[in-house]
């Protein structure tokens, strides 16, 4: 047989079968062994090379965790989208790491080898307000005033979270969005989480805890729970500091002598008119921000028959308390946390509201009355509070909204209440860290940009206002009406305060009895009711 | 063989640098941290644990405690300080040491088993030595640690070995305020500066909710036990939606409201059902409307998703359940009932008529819940001089009616969610003649200035909490015996059917 065997030119021997093996130019030259093996060698570099770029699909950051290099998923490097095109879109690092039970050090590097020490030691409350946004081949990290350029390398060292079930209590609005995002949270870290919805939440928790009842992890309240609960000893103090662009409000609506709760979300009173009705609440020459009740008076009093200028439910002291502010208190509770009602702001306010009454401004209707008679289109204006919003949007009805007024007398504005919802941990929690990881996801700037504004509610943070996706103007009246507002004070006096009102209110306003005799009746009972309560 | 072997180290070569690239994957980190444990130096790991009994340490631990108290709650009330740890004689009792893993580096607990430390407090009231309750423990009880600073964290007991977790006063030799630590005992459980234990034992007040039923001839008292065993049981889902617009669905757990007080008897549809409420509200449904099935089935319901309803809006809440799921107002919906009242013949109706400025009918729906309204409803103590007795009467002010009349131009009020008319107590004080009419035309005639927010003179609707008797029916003038101001000329009279403002 023949063999063909590669020889270079110069090498060429006769065949040794005699047979010419003729080698020219354009025969291919033999592949030495040396150049087989670079390619080899090549082609391993690539592939290798190849690998270690697809470990971490951004291909500019590595974020390692004791150790271990996290993978991202395209999920989780996904940005959220708005309708705002200058906003920078950041991910917060909590979304892209196990949930933390403690973590000792933080250390970013950029691309030159620096490192930045970002976390005190111990502290793993914090991730989710640390950010990192892609750039070209690096990112920048984001935590408070701080922002590193360039980081292209984390390492985290710390505790991982065991991971245990939560129990979640909600209740309000919005408690399927509510339900979605904790879905959400649990599959992004492989948590068992269980949602209910409650009417009440403080009396089931209440009578669970007296009972060695099951009890969640998470459960959401409002301002006026707190005593109760407190009373108690459900709930314990939420324990980490929270961020700085938290609203001082919100914050003062869950604190006493601790923080007892974490403000989620907000509802605030403001006015909802019909402008087929009142075309200009304020009247065409007055600026919405400086409406005065002098100027809501007027625009009151063009309302013809059969219409109605405006009604509310005048009976409830919750609707009470912004006219006293209004009319000359300087804040709802004294500095003993104890309740005022028969002082010279109250008796100028009910007096006040009489005076509409009187004129046929004001037709007093409790609260389903009222909002049948503004669908229906027969009521000039109504108070009421954001929460409304959706429905009348739902319906396609006309409505307009604007912010509470400034009392013109005093200089000071009738004050919309501002009702904040929350987040509590129980004291007898099985997963108390689990359910702080959830609370601090729940008020990350992401969530708090997508929830509270699609249910036309006020974030718990001030820093998500240019992710709004509200209208403009609804915007702008949610954010003048917290600004303008009062909380509803988490303390025993109030409740004991509107209970009694809700009584007297009725005598008074259709002048059964005296406004100040009334007034100081209802004191009386009020100091008796809280002189049982601090005995 | 030459080119061979330089192809092999190329390839070998190859295959170091890749390697020196990559980082070896490590294994996750443990969440149950390596631990050590050191024997405790004198544990009774007795099978019997009932019979465990404390027993001294040989070996003293260099450091006494430092002053500290936890205070344990369970079946008794006991506390554990510093001072505890140390016998008469200055040695250190019950102290065992720990190694647990922290921020990677081994660390050194010294301190007392939670087993000694539950022991005060899991049974009767003792003195030491204390008896460790193991079979409370392996039963499973919750139990609740607290710091100082607030934080709290709950476990359930028979999940752990109480050997294994242990208060410690010591770390790596040197003394620490409390702390709550275990090898098992996962990281968020370890309570720094523990200030109290709670054990989830002892009798918890059980509450029993009972319904009573009254009408028919039958004046009975069910618990939810007894309920379940009646044959109107069921189980279905209903939903209500509150005047704020929130919806709100669950698994009913109740009795068929109708079939159950159809069993004491006949129940007309003319009649009606008034559910009472513990804070005194009360709504009334008309018996056809509770018969109609059509759209799902009104029940008693007292348990919601699988447990019982607590007080609020339990324990009984009327709602109504089927399939497809109802949805009603939530208004409709009585919560926090605890009485059911009703009438085996139709309510007996009537109005009264408000003559004066305004001619207006007052209906029986209307009188009813203006009593019911917490504004409106008051009750007098009446002196009967003929009987000698005094008798309990409620009603509703008498010049609140007055307002049906007082003025032109107010349409008459209802206590919902209707426009509310304006009394005129100027007028009132003015002064104008009050006429009340009985049935058979007897009359008396008062003073609006002395009935001017004279909150002691009502008509009333009922005496003793039941409508009033056939002599006094619809209605009765009364006063309290106690009044401020007893208007001239004023006299108990009954069946009442009008008043007439005169104005001069």
């Amino acid at each position: 047989m023949l063999l063909t065997q590669w020889v270079l030119p110069e090498t060429a021997k006769p065949p040794v079968f005699g047979k010419e093996v003729h080698m020219n130019s354009t025969t291919r030259k033999p592949f030495s062994l040396h150049k087989i093996s670079i390619i080899i060698v090549f082609f391993i570099l690539i592939a290798g090379a190849a690998a270690l770029l697809g470990a971490n699909n951004t291909g500019f950051l590595n974020i390692t965790v004791n150790g271990t290099l996290e993978q991202f998923s395209n999920r989780d490097m996904s940005l959220p989208t708005n309708a705002h095109p200058i906003n920078t879109k950041a991910i917060p690092v909590g979304n892209l790491i196990p949930l933390m039970l403690d973590v000792w050090s933080f250390e970013a590097f950029d691309s030159s080898g620096i490192q930045y020490d970002i976390l005190q030691p111990g502290s793993a409350d914090d991730l989710f307000e640390i950010f990192i946004i892609p750039q070209e081949n690096s990112c920048l990290l984001v935590y408070n005033d701080r922002h590193i350029p360039g980081i292209t390398d984390i390492q985290i060292k710390g505790d991982l979270l065991p991971l245990k079930p939560l129990e979640v209590w909600v209740s309000w609005e919005g408690t399927d969005a509510l339900k979605s995002i904790a879905a959400d949270f649990a599959e992004r870290f492989s948590l068992d989480i269980t949602v209910q919805t409650i009417p009440n939440t403080a009396t089931k928790l209440m009578a669970h805890n007296r009972g060695n009842m099951n009890i969640p992890d998470v459960v959401m309240i409002k301002s006026d729970y707190l005593p109760q609960l407190l009373s108690e000893r459900a709930l314990q103090p939420i324990g980490w500091k929270l961020p700085d662009v938290m609203q001082e409000k919100g914050l003062a609506s869950f604190y006493s002598g601790a923080q007892y709760g974490v403000p989620l979300y907000s509802d605030v009173q403001i006015i909802c008119y019909n402008p087929e009705i009142i075309p200009f609440i304020y009247g065409s020459t007055q600026n919405e921000n400086e409406g005065t009740l002098a100027a809501l008076k007027n625009s009151l009093s063009l309302v013809e028959e059969p219409n109605i200028p405006a009604t509310w439910n005048v009976y409830s002291a919750y609707w009470l308390l912004s006219f006293q502010l209004g009319f000359g208190k300087q804040s709802v509770l004294e500095p003993d946390n104890s309740i005022v009602i028969d002082d010279q702001a109250t008796i100028a306010a009910v007096n006040y509201l009489i005076s509409l009454m009187d004129t046929d401004l004001l037709h007093a209707v409790e609260r389903d009355g009222m909002i049948s008679r503004f669908i229906q289109g027969t009521a000039g204006m109504i108070l009421t509070g954001s929460y409304s919003i959706p429905a009348f949007e739902k319906l396609g009805i006309p409505y307009a909204i604007a912010p509470y007024p400034i009392n013109q007398a005093t200089g000071q504005y009738v004050a919309p209440m501002i009702d904040y919802k929350g987040l509590a941990i129980p004291r007898k929690s099985k997963n108390p860290i689990g359910a702080r990881r959830l609370i601090q996801y729940l008020i990350s700037q992401q969530v708090q940009a997508e929830f509270p504004f699609d249910h036309y509610k006020n974030p718990a943070r001030d820093d998500v206002w240019q992710l709004s996706t509200l209208p403009e103007h609804t915007e702008w009246v949610l954010k003048e009406s917290i600004e303008r507002g009062a909380i509803i004070p988490p303390e025993p006096a109030y409740i004991i305060a509107k209970d009694t009102l809700w009584k007297m209110l009725r005598l008074m306003l259709t002048k059964q009895i005296p406004v100040d005799i009334g007034l100081k009746k209802a004191q009386e009972i009020i100091n008796n009711q809280l002189s049982r309560i601090t005995n | 063989m030459k080119n061979f072997l330089v192809l092999i180290t190329c390839i070998f070569m190859a295959g170091i640098i890749l390697t020196g690239c990559v980082s070896p994957i490590q294994p996750a980190v443990d969440e149950n941290p390596a631990v050590e444990s050191v024997e405790p130096a004198a544990a009774d790991k007795s099978a019997d644990s009932k019979d465990v009994q404390d027993t001294p340490d040989t070996e003293p631990v260099v450091l006494p405690p430092g002053e500290w108290t936890v205070a344990i709650d369970g079946l008794s009330s006991a506390s554990l300080s510093g001072g505890d740890l140390v016998t008469d004689s200055g040695q250190l009792d019950h102290i065992q040491t720990i190694e647990v893993e922290v921020k990677g580096e081994p660390y050194t607990y010294t301190g007392i088993s939670l087993d000694r430390v539950v022991a005060r407090a899991d049974g009767e009231p003792e003195e030491h030595p204390y008896t460790f309750n193991q079979n409370a423990w392996d039963s499973g009880y919750d139990i609740t640690a607290t710091a100082s600073d607030g934080y709290s964290a709950s476990f359930l007991s028979s999940d752990y070995d109480p050997r294994q977790i242990i208060i410690a006063y010591l770390q790596n030799g040197e003394n620490i305020k409390p702390l709550l630590v275990g090898t098992e005992l996962t990281k968020d459980l370890w309570i720094k500066d523990i200030a109290s234990l709670e054990l989830s034992l002892g009798e918890v007040e059980t509450v029993i909710p009972t319904l009573s039923i009254v009408g028919g001839g039958a004046d009975v008292t069910f618990s939810t036990e007894e309920l379940k065993l009646t044959p109107y049981f069921i189980k279905e889902s209903g939903g209500y939606t509150t005047s704020a617009g929130t919806y709100f669905e669950s698994l009913y757990g109740g009795v068929r409201l109708y079939d159950l007080l159809k069993s004491f008897g006949d129940l007309p549809d003319a009649g009606s059902v008034t559910v009472v409420a513990t804070d005194g509200y009360e709504m009334s449904y008309s018996v056809s409307d509770l018969k109609d099935t059509t759209e799902g089935v009104w029940v008693v319901a007292f348990e919601e998703n699988g447990e019982q309803m607590v007080l609020d809006p339990g324990y009984f809440r009327i709602v109504k359940v089927g399939n497809p799921i109802p949805n009603i107002d939530g208004h409709s919906s009585a919560k926090m009932v605890s009485e059911i009242h009703f009438t085996a013949t139709a309510l007996r109706d009537f109005s009264l008529r408000v003559i004066g400025k305004m001619d207006s009918i007052v209906d029986r729906a209307t009188i009813q819940s203006g009593i019911n309204c917490t504004a409106h409803n008051t009750d007098v103590e009446y002196y009967n001089k003929k009987s000698g007795e005094v008798e309990n009467y409620s009603g509703i002010p008498l010049f609140s009616l007055l307002a049906f009349a007082d003025d032109p131009d107010f349409a008459p009020h209802k206590q919902t969610d209707r426009s509310i008319a304006a009394y005129d107590a100027e007028a009132a004080e003015t002064g104008y003649r009050v006429k009340i009419i009985a049935v058979d035309g007897y009359s008396i005639t008062l003073d609006s200035r002395e009935l001017n927010g004279n909150l002691d003179v009502i008509i009333a609707m009922y005496q003793n909490d039941e409508e009033l008797s056939d002599a006094d029916w619809p209605l009765k003038l009364v006063w309290d015996q106690n009044a401020d101001i007893v208007p001239e000329g004023i006299k108990a009279i009954r069946q009442i059917v009008q008043i007439e403002l005169l104005f001069e």
